[in-house]
């Protein structure tokens, strides 16, 4: 290397400049809620690196004066979509801040037909498709839009997106249906695969396929680089609408109306590699897995069953108005009810962990009209966010505040930088009078770990 | 209750004779939104959507959507909710 060379290559790296000729790795959204059911396999788990076991702490709750989507969880933000009040088509996406849900930027009014769009967020981008087919690309951090662009050939979308390294998938309908690839740089639709219909199913992710799934069920899986369609499961009749599939271990996991004259059925698990069915279930909502259990909600009651035997180790009524779709957080099931609870339950054994009555009632996802946007729990960045009638709530666990706070105390100098959701007794400041309240709702015998 | 404000740009510019040419513009906005960006019309009529020749929804002024199913010679087998009855009605009412 000439010594020229050698010292701007030294000046580059010393100033921490990112080389343009970089390959951009994928990011690492772990952590963060992404995507319908948390990420874009929509399995509903997420597990947090530091501790987060109910008790359940709210921290703020904010009305928004409409139907609310699934939230997103990331970059220290809560993205959702929701029913413009007022009673005219379109809907608002809204930013706000994790720590007391304050508007960071919007709410910025989406066009469209309908009450309907949802958003996926990946690398810096929030990315929002509304009825009409217009796909947008928001900077996360401030909002504004980095390109903007209508989906050709179809006329009515209502499958939320998904966005994995590089990549938005959607799916539209109209005349027959199309699945999109659009390049999450600019713009610029990469692919389209035709299916049967395009409604209603949130594209699912493996590391290198998408699949969607539509009615009876016509399921289908491409190949997420080129677009080939690698197969098309067809069952006994075609027809309109959809729902979105859960990619887990090997499976894949599609709902429709029943399938058997019994109307006992209504999903089947396909082998992702044949797409030939290996079982089936019923599930009102996306069933959510975890380690060998997934967690199916079907006429108001939440079943655990073994994914490899299919045997059912639990069952859990709550209140009897179990609506959403269950999500799993650090080895803990949360399901809520139109009653307004929210229930946290042992992966393992069922047991009731925690009731909390969220004030509103907490909606099942309507994945047939175009009324709302999807909507469901999420968890991400160490929170819980459940959208209530037309109320956000959002909450973090009391260990896991523990663990913050006692950290913030033990920091050696300066005042800690932790968020002011953490200062339980409202003196703007993180003390040992904010430890002592989070020790007093910790229940006995049930230590943080 | 919207918030409903007027804004005036004023601006002005030299033209090739040396005067002066103002220009005036005013934007009315709703929540911060300029209304021709607002959302879109009010249907009155169901969006139909097809798939080889055959209606398969239909979707309501208020969003709520009828499906259709076939069977694979294309004749009609059901419909979801089953009180949106039969597709050819569906047609011919919108």
């Amino acid at each position: 290397m000439k010594p020229l060379t050698r010292v701007i290559g030294c000046l580059i790296f010393s100033l921490g400049i990112t080389p343009a000729f970089a390959k951009k790795l994928p990011a690492d959204n772990s952590q963060s809620a992404v995507a319908y059911q948390i990420n874009v396999a929509h399995t509903g788990a997420i597990t947090f690196t530091n501790a987060f076991s109910p008790p359940l702490n709210e921290i703020w709750r904010k009305d928004l004066g409409g139907a609310i989507s699934y939230p997103l969880i990331a970059e220290g933000k809560v993205f959702v979509t929701v029913v413009e009040a007022g009673g005219g088509y379109g809907t608002m996406l809204y930013a706000l801040d994790q720590t007391n849900g304050t508007s960071v930027w919007g709410p910025v009014v989406l066009d469209g037909t309908y009450f309907w769009a949802n958003a996926a967020y990946d690398q810096g981008q929030v990315f929002v498709v509304n009825f009409d087919g217009l796909l947008k690309a928001f900077d996360a951090k401030t909002g504004n839009v980095n390109w903007s662009v209508q989906l050709p050939g179809q006329y009515a979308f209502s499958s939320a997106p998904t966005a994995a390294n590089g990549t938005v998938y959607i799916g539209g309908a109209g005349s027959g249906g199309t699945l999109y690839a659009v390049n999450e740089t600019n713009g610029e639709v990469l692919w389209t695969g035709s299916v049967a219909n395009g409604d209603n199913s949130s594209p699912a992710l493996s590391a290198d396929s998408v699949f969607v799934s539509y009615a009876c069920p016509q399921s289908y899986k491409f190949d997420r680089l080129t677009g080939n369609q690698l197969w098309h499961y067809s069952g006994p009749c075609s027809g309109g609408g959809g729902k979105t599939t859960v990619y887990y271990n090997g499976r894949l996991y599609v709902r429709d109306v029943f399938f058997d004259d019994d109307y006992t059925v209504n999903g089947y698990a396909l082998d992702a590699i044949s797409g030939q069915p290996t079982g089936h279930f019923s599930a009102s909502a996306a069933p959510a897995f975890s380690g060998k259990l997934g967690f199916f909600l079907n006429n108001g009651t939440l079943q655990a069953k073994t994914t490899d035997t299919d045997q059912t180790v639990w069952s859990f009524a709550g209140d009897g108005a179990l609506s959403t779709a269950p999500i799993v957080v650090n080895n803990v099931v949360y399901v809520g009810s139109t009653s307004g609870s929210l229930y946290a339950l042992n992966t393992t054994s069922g047991e009731q962990i925690s009731q909390i009555n969220v004030g509103a009632s907490i909606p099942a996802p309507d994945e047939h009209n175009v009324s709302q946007p999807l909507t469901g729990l999420s968890a991400g960045e160490e929170m819980i966010v459940v959208p209530a009638g037309n109320t956000l709530v959002a909450f973090k666990a009391v260990c896991t505040m523990h663990h913050h706070i006692k950290g913030a105390l033990g920091a050696k100098s300066g005042q800690p930088t932790f968020d002011a959701a953490l200062d339980l007794n409202h003196d703007d400041r993180i003390d040992s009078n904010d430890l002592a309240i989070l020790e007093r709702r910790v229940p006995k015998g049930k230590p943080c770990k | 209750m919207r918030n409903i404000k007027i804004s005036s740009y004023i601006s002005s510019r030299i033209n090739s004779k040396g005067f002066a040419i103002v220009i005036t513009s005013v934007l009315l906005s709703i929540n911060g939104v300029s209304q021709a960006e607002n959302v879109g019309k009010i249907k009155t009529k169901d969006n139909l959507t097809y798939k080889d020749g055959r209606l398969i929804q239909a979707i309501t002024p208020d969003g709520h959507r009828c499906t259709f199913n076939y069977a694979p010679n294309g004749d009609f087998i059901s419909s979801v909710p089953s009180s949106c009855g039969n597709p050819k009605d569906r047609v011919k009412q919108n």
